[in-house]
């Protein structure tokens, strides 16, 4: 097994007497990316900085590379560990060359380089993070993310086995920050390792390989993110003000913001579909703040998944068996309580034309038209014939009508109630 | 000795072509400070020929000050007595204010800071006024300079003990608001031994804060240089610290940079050197905070260029202002302190309006 880079034990951090760190045990191995995440004042840079022993330590030890951390000298440790601050804007505009050379600092002092090594290393970075054109160019005439990506490279300079990086692409817009993110991940899988504190949890999830959920200076949970970010901690650290899924397209775990704390929970919408023909539909309406039922689906269909992770009330059946009679008895009264039930466009066929009789049983079904129609989703023609007896009795909208349809209700709704 | 210097500095950081470049400006610079230097020794009251000016000095640095006293009998005797240790007072002043102010801009990461916010200056102003309201003054032209780097040397410490022993970083504005508290005690205290004393005391300490050069000789000069190239040598050394924490405290700590120990070596070395130079010329404002600034303009914030160049500047920026001072009104003088008063003042309205346009400095 590899020694780890960098591990803390029970470590513990306060200041008057207010305790800011708690018991917080970690180790980073070559080659990994970390991320720590948490609400505002959990403790995230507080912990960085411990570790990189800008803070002294209450309780704990911090070990680099089999040697405690109290122990080694300024260089020994700028040798070992790199570290980019939050956002700290440069008293003098250096030059960026002036910039990211500073980062030798301590292995020029040290091996007496006469400028040859720096210059080599320097103009490596320089092409791999393409920064040629900002090389003579002053720090206060760079915008955020060039001023971040000018500071990485001075952290890549230092050339160190592991990295600490607080918030390093807080003010960065999403281009800047997949870039910065991609290039650390990148250095990671070259064995480095990199310990990441992140307050955006998408971008976290997408791209560390692990992650340190922290909040009022404890771990709450720590390891992969699918694990680490679940519904019931988010609920617990954001007051059910956001909503965990997955990203059908990429597999990653997502979270999204509620909007307003407007919620419907007297508005029911209801759900048949499946091959991921919902999954836009349930974001958004739960987004909306609609309360969302549905089914029947197959277990490991795309819909079925993303019901379970959104964690909203729908019926299953076992994957590979056809959806029965029984069934449908079980989930009627779903569609009956409903105020809409939205019937998708998906392929339909003897595993799954139950649905149509659903459908059927519905108060008030809307079917949901797509522009481009696939012609052979039907896989038998009575399924057909039922689903063209529908059209002619129901209301038809696209997705987007439907929605719109549906906020246009609410808001209805909204304006009576206050009334 | 100090270009080959700086160039094998600045060899080790920059490429080529700009060794090239720092090389053809440090020459630039010598020969405009050698130009004010030679100058400054012909004019004055009495204006003495260039050439035979040269001729002395060429004389005296062969050994052959007999020789000279021989041939240029007057040219001699006014060099030798009265504008050579001038001259030298005026670049020892001002390289060592314009070097202490680049290393307290640096530490405090912050383009307007002097050495005179720690209180260094009304420390030394005490000592002074002290050493003229008890009678010393009179009794050896060396008391007040000694006093008043008594005074700095004392209020340096204060400073250090109240504050910066147990400072950790990011708590410089604790070691600020140390030496201001300390300079409005100090304040205090001069106005306090001005009411008590003699109407021609207070003359004589009023002229003193002016800062001025004339009547400086080899005891004064002499005795300060060597600890004033040292300290600021060893400043010198401190030039890429300052330019770390340029970058944060935290980042330079990360990049392993000892901040503490660069902080607080880069803070007493500024006290001393400000204490050094007003042993020698009084009080002169604005040099710690304006040549720093108008170097950077040119030069850039590299502190290892900064800081030699500050100093050359600072040097010959003195020795220009004595020069007006005692040509304009000749045979009368006007101390250098208000000159450099005047040309700061000016400096400093002109940066505020340039800020307010372009919102930067």
């Amino acid at each position: 097994m590899t020694q780890p880079l960098l591990s803390a034990t029970s470590l513990g951090f306060k200041r008057a007497s207010r305790i800011l760190l708690n018991d917080i045990n970690l180790s980073i191995k070559p080659g990994e990316l970390v991320g720590i995440i948490g609400p505002n004042g959990a403790g995230k840079s507080t912990l960085l900085k411990c570790l990189v022993g800008i803070h002294a330590l209450n309780r704990g030890t911090i070990t680099v590379q089999g040697s405690p951390l109290a122990q080694l000298s300024h260089s020994q440790r700028a040798a070992h560990i790199s570290y980019l601050a939050q956002q700290q804007q440069a008293a003098f505009a250096f030059t960026v060359e002036h910039t990211i050379c500073l980062g030798a600092y301590h292995w020029q002092h040290r091996t007496h380089d006469s400028g040859q090594t720096v210059q080599e290393r320097l103009q490596a970075i320089v092409e791999q993070l393409d920064l040629q054109p900002l090389l003579h160019r002053k720090l206060d005439e760079l915008s955020g993310g060039e001023t971040q990506l000018v500071h990485f490279a001075r952290i890549l300079m230092q050339n160190t086995p592991l990295m600490l990086l607080d918030e390093p692409t807080a003010a960065l817009d999403i281009g800047h920050e997949t870039q910065l993110m991609n290039l650390l991940r990148h250095h990671c899988r070259l064995g480095s390792a990199a310990l990441v504190a992140i307050h955006n949890l998408n971008i976290a999830a997408a791209f560390c390989d692990r992650l340190i959920l922290l909040d009022r200076g404890e771990v709450l949970a720590s390891g992969r993110a699918e694990d680490v970010i679940t519904q019931a901690r988010m609920n617990q650290l954001y007051a059910e003000q956001v909503m965990v899924s997955h990203n059908p397209v990429s597999g990653t775990v997502t979270v999204l913001p509620l909007l307003e704390r407007q919620l419907h929970h007297n508005f029911t919408v209801h759900l048949i579909g499946g091959a991921g023909s919902t999954v836009a539909l349930v974001r958004t309406l739960l987004q909306m703040g609609v309360k969302v039922t549905a089914g029947i689906g197959h277990e490991q269909d795309s819909d079925t998944e993303f019901w379970q992770v959104t964690g909203i009330e729908h019926i299953k059946v076992a994957a590979f068996s056809a959806i029965t009679s029984q069934d449908v008895e079980r989930a009627k009264y779903l569609v009956h309580s409903a105020d809409i039930t939205l019937l998708t466009e998906f392929p339909i066929g003897i595993m799954n034309d139950e649905n149509l009789k659903l459908a059927a049983q519905a108060k008030n079904l809307w079917l949901i038209e797509e522009e481009h129609t696939d012609p052979s989703r039907f896989h038998h023609p009575d399924a057909q014939q039922a689903h063209e007896a529908m059209k002619a009795s129901v209301p038809r909208y696209s997705s987007l009508g439907a929605l719109a349809t549906i906020r246009s209700i609410l808001a209805n709704l909204t304006d009576t109630n206050t009334r | 000795m100090l270009l080959s210097r700086s160039r094998t500095l600045l060899n080790k950081n920059l490429m080529n072509a700009r060794a090239i470049n720092s090389r053809i400006l440090g020459l630039c610079l010598l020969t405009l400070m050698g130009i004010t230097f030679v100058l400054s020794l012909a004019l004055g009251a009495i204006k003495l020929p260039v050439n035979d000016v040269v001729a002395v000095l060429n004389l005296a640095i062969q050994g052959e000050l007999e020789q000279a006293q021989s041939l240029y009998p007057k040219t001699t005797a006014i060099l030798l007595h009265i504008r050579l240790p001038r001259a030298f007072a005026a670049i020892l002043a001002g390289a060592a204010l314009a070097t202490a102010g680049v290393a307290s801009q640096g530490l405090f990461r912050n383009p307007l800071a002097s050495p005179d916010i720690l209180g260094i200056s009304a420390g030394s102003s005490l000592g002074a006024v002290i050493a003229i309201t008890a009678g010393w003054s009179m009794r050896h032209p060396l008391v007040i300079p000694a006093s008043a780097i008594m005074g700095a040397a004392l209020t340096a410490a204060l400073v250090y003990f109240l504050a910066l022993r147990k400072a950790m970083m990011q708590q410089l504005l604790f070691v600020i608001l140390s030496g201001l508290a300390l300079s409005s005690l100090l304040t205090g205290a001069i106005s306090a031994t001005l009411l008590m004393a003699k109407q021609y005391e207070v003359s004589q300490y009023v002229f003193w804060t002016m800062g001025g050069l004339e009547g400086r000789l080899w005891a004064h000069v002499l005795w300060p240089a060597p600890a004033i190239v040292l300290v600021g040598l060893l400043l010198w050394r401190q030039a890429q610290a300052l330019n770390l924490i340029a970058l944060g405290e935290e980042n330079a700590h990360g990049m392993g940079l000892d901040v503490p120990r660069a902080q607080k070596f880069t803070l007493l070395g500024s006290a001393l050197l400000t204490a050094l130079a007003i042993s020698i010329s009084g009080p002169i404002g604005f040099i710690g905070l304006m040549i720093p600034h108008l170097v950077r303009l040119f030069v850039g914030p590299d502190h290892r260029r900064l800081m030699p160049v500050s100093a050359i500047i600072g040097a010959t920026f003195v020795m220009l202002a004595d020069l007006i001072g005692r040509t304009i009104v000749a045979p009368h003088e006007i101390k250098v302190g208000i000159i450099t008063a005047l040309i700061g003042g000016s400096y400093f309205i002109f940066l505020i309006a340039r800020i307010q346009q372009r919102g930067q400095l």
